[in-house]
């Protein structure tokens, strides 16, 4: 039986947090809310099963980074792609470091940013995520790695993270 | 940067991110889990809705969220799951515009509705139009106690409907990127009334581009400000380039025109080949009867033009043939796709690949490609489009 209310009270405390975090994985706030909506929707129709699992926020991150990086997502990028007058400011009103760390992960792979996000923001650790994205600890520990030095130059400064 | 500071300005950032988002309400993604839900089990047959044979893999979009602009206006409009909406028909879906004013997707076999996407007595108007990734159809609502109509979205998977623009006629770019609509024109309808209300002056097209919320504006030329005609449909080119402007009568039988306006460079929706203009009206081709005038006219995928031809009689003018026809830009007949009824108006032309729709008064009638047209429904409709 899934309850409305244990459903409503993990979307109310956990939902803003899911799209920050998405935006750092896809740059894009309308893609980031559409993504983590669309997984809490998917949520909520395995409610009675997902809210008895230890972390239901790591479900539902996982599957909004999958919605994000579908082949359905990937098409409307494409044809966002040949918008006449250009994309609408993803910027306003964010921080201008924050804005250079976001510009500076889409640079590198989609694996390395998830790495790198789950590590440094959601604050993960390395065996976690392994189990979180279904990879080896030794492939998240290379992702992390190559992640931190392709984001240096990027960032035109020493990241020692 | 220290490892501190860039895990410190990273948490920040996303935090900002997260406090200005404008997430839905739980209710509504939780109703949105259940419409997926429920399409889940009627794809996978525990409800026995599948009807026809056919391809499948018909997916339906998530909800976009508005961003930048103004925020969405919730009307309060309701919606009201049903079963019955098509998945694996082999056909695209089908949303309209029902005479009692919801906008309903059909079943594009059987006709019968499926999911109501708004109540009733909502949307006004006879155009209806589809985002080209099949996520969103945008309609005209009727402000009340005004002489306006607004424009709204709404997502096909569900959700509250939200305003996006005064006006009617909504028409989408073929990228999804803009909205071609018309503002100035009173009382909706295949032949509204002008001037009836508000200030009296030109109509215009305009342009929205949707995620800038830029306007572009091709007012009616000065000379004809005083009489003009009225727009009764828009159409987009394939390539975007070209908005296709059906326009109704001025009075009697006079102003019947269908005419191509070039988007980047026109400055007046009538296509005068006067400087400004920038755009040309689609002849009738020889040989057809005189006095024929396009009711009404869409493009098709391939750049030809899917028309109604009519022909006429006194005045005021009465319809004495109908032809839906597929014509060249030049207006000559390359098929005739359908025949109209004598005495009926014929609105809300649609194609996508394969397949063509239009209303015969307010009977909904599909045709698949060179094949004969059908009646799909004679529930009652003032506007339908394909999902495509």
């Amino acid at each position: 039986m899934r309850d409305p209310g244990s459903f409503d009270s993990f979307y109310d405390a956990s939902v803003r947090r899911l799209i920050g975090q998405l935006h750092a994985m896809t740059g894009s706030r309308a893609e980031a809310e559409d993504c983590v909506q669309e997984a809490y929707a998917r949520a909520w129709q395995r409610w009675d099963k997902i809210s008895g699992y230890g972390d239901p926020e790591a479900w539902v991150r996982t599957v909004a980074y999958r919605v994000s990086i579908s082949t359905w997502r990937k098409a409307a990028s494409m044809r966002a792609a040949h918008r006449r007058h250009g994309a609408p400011d993803e910027s306003s009103g964010l921080n201008p470091d924050y804005v250079a760390i976001v510009t500076a992960l889409r640079q590198v792979t989609q694996a390395q940013r998830q790495a790198i996000v789950l590590h440094h923001l959601v604050g993960l650790s390395v065996e976690e995520i392994a189990r979180q994205t279904g990879a080896a600890t030794g492939t998240v520990k290379a992702r992390l790695a190559r992640g931190r030095q392709a984001l240096a130059p990027l960032l035109d400064e020493e990241v020692r993270v | 940067m220290r490892s501190e500071e860039f895990n410190d300005r990273l948490r920040r950032g996303a935090a900002d991110v997260g406090g200005q988002a404008d997430p839905a309400p739980a209710g509504s993604v939780r109703r949105r889990g259940d419409r997926r839900r429920q399409r889940n089990m009627l794809a996978s047959g525990v409800v026995a809705f599948v009807i026809g044979a056919g391809g499948g893999g018909y997916a339906y979009a998530s909800i976009s969220t508005t961003t930048g602009g103004n925020p969405p206006v919730a009307t309060g409009a309701t919606q009201t799951p049903r079963p019955g909406v098509s998945n694996g028909t082999g056909r695209p879906d089908i949303v309209a515009v029902t005479t009692a004013g919801a906008v309903e997707v059909l079943n594009p076999v059987t006709g019968i509705a499926g999911t109501a996407l708004t109540g009733t007595q909502d949307a006004v108007g006879d155009e209806i139009a589809v985002s080209p990734d099949g996520s969103t159809a945008y309609f005209a609502v009727h402000i009340k106690n005004s002489c306006a109509d607004d424009i709204e979205s709404v997502p096909l998977s569900g959700g509250t409907p939200t305003v996006v623009t005064t006006g009617v006629l909504p028409a989408i770019s073929p990228d999804g990127a803009d909205l071609a609509f018309v503002r100035e024109q009173f009382g909706g309808g295949v032949s509204p009334v002008l001037f009836g209300c508000g200030k009296g002056t030109a109509i215009e097209v305009g342009v929205l581009d949707l995620a800038t919320h830029q306007q572009t504006w091709y007012p009616a030329p000065p000379a004809n400000a005083t009489l003009v005609s009225p727009i009764s449909h828009l159409s987009w080119s394939p390539d975007g380039k070209t908005l296709l402007v059906s326009s109704g009568p001025v009075q009697d039988n006079e102003g019947w025109t269908l005419s191509r306006l070039d988007v980047a460079t026109a400055r007046y929706y009538l296509p005068e080949n006067s400087a400004g203009g920038n755009g040309r009206y689609v002849p009738v081709a020889a040989g057809q009867s005189a006095g024929s005038y396009f009711e009404e006219g869409v493009y098709l995928p391939d750049g030809n033009l899917f028309v109604d031809l009519e022909c006429c009689s006194g005045v005021p003018v009465k319809t004495t043939s109908s032809w839906l026809l597929e014509v060249s830009g030049s207006g000559t007949v390359i098929s005739r796709v359908a025949q109209g009824w004598d005495g009926r108006i014929h609105s809300s032309l649609d194609a996508v690949p394969g397949w063509q729709l239009y209303l015969s008064g307010t009977d909904l009638f599909i045709v698949p490609d060179g094949q004969k047209a059908r009646t799909l429904s004679s529930a009652g409709f003032i506007a339908a489009a394909w999902v495509p």
